[in-house]
């Protein structure tokens, strides 16, 4: 049943952490991105009941403007290694947010995120938001619970 | 008057995020030093005056909790209260981390106006901007 709840609080919490962290505004969910679109991807995984994988995929602009809003920089001097920081710092928060909604006798341990070869198109992709800089794509994969 | 921070983040980019809230929200910054893991911390607090610390849960090498258990141990460095920043926003951790002699907790995402009040609250100011 958690399962379900945590794709039911992908909306509200990436809609607080943009808008709160990021200064940008979630402006519609989507079905999902063209094949090929180039993208930044992280993931982590989170250990609780249930336990899983967590990965976000961004566009590629979306990215660079994320990361020079999150840092107060401007695009043009961010270097790759300092905007995949801040998507790992995104995605850390999102998986955050989303799991302390859950409940609050909830307890998780997430692990450090790390930038991953990734596409949006992934066909286990959860949720797609459009943004106005690009798209954001989150992927939820849950360990098998032994029978 | 201006007091000196420690952020404690193994994030670069948190650190540099705490430090650009901390600056919009007029919140009266003397020295901001960073660590980012408890050990860093611990060495720069025994060589430096900071009067608050704000750190991470999930760090490499020596975490938040060990960060604040030292704290508690130290007769030196029991005093400086501690503030914990972190994703985690479940009570069950913010009750842990507040029996561990953490002093306030702020849950990300925060603004930079949630920042400055509950580092005025732990500090005991009423109004601590610049």
């Amino acid at each position: 049943m958690r399962e379900l709840d945590l794709v039911r609080h992908l909306q509200p919490a990436f809609t607080e952490v943009l808008e709160t962290m990021f200064f940008t505004s979630v402006l519609d969910t989507c079905g999902g991105v063209p094949a090929g679109t180039s993208a930044v991807s992280s993931r982590l995984t989170f250990r609780g009941d249930p336990s899983g994988v967590f990965e976000i995929g961004i566009t590629y602009e979306a990215a660079r403007s994320l990361a020079a809003g999150f840092l107060g920089e401007d695009e043009q001097d961010l270097s790759e290694g300092r905007a995949g920081d801040v998507v790992c710092e995104l995605a850390n928060m999102l998986c955050g947010s989303v799991l302390s909604r859950i409940g609050s006798d909830f307890t998780f341990e997430l692990s450090h995120p790390e930038i991953v070869d990734g596409k949006l198109d992934a066909p286990d992709t959860s949720l797609c938001f459009e943004l106005p800089e690009g798209m954001l794509a989150v992927a939820i994969r849950f360990e098998a619970v032994a029978a | 008057m201006p007091f000196n921070l420690l952020i404690v983040d193994d994030s670069p980019a948190m650190r540099s995020f705490i430090r650009r809230v901390l600056d919009i929200s007029g919140f009266a910054v003397g020295e901001c030093a960073e660590a980012s893991n408890g050990e860093e911390a611990l060495e720069l607090l025994r060589r430096q005056w900071i009067d608050v610390i704000l750190t991470d849960i999930n760090m490499p090498r020596m975490d938040g909790e060990e960060l604040l258990r030292r704290l508690e141990q130290d007769d030196l460095l029991r005093s400086i209260p501690a503030l914990v920043v972190s994703t985690d926003r479940t009570e069950s951790r913010v009750h842990k981390m507040m029996e561990m002699g953490a002093r306030g907790y702020v849950k990300k995402p925060f603004s930079a106006e949630t920042l400055r009040d509950e580092l005025e609250r732990v500090l005991g100011v009423v109004d601590a901007r610049a």
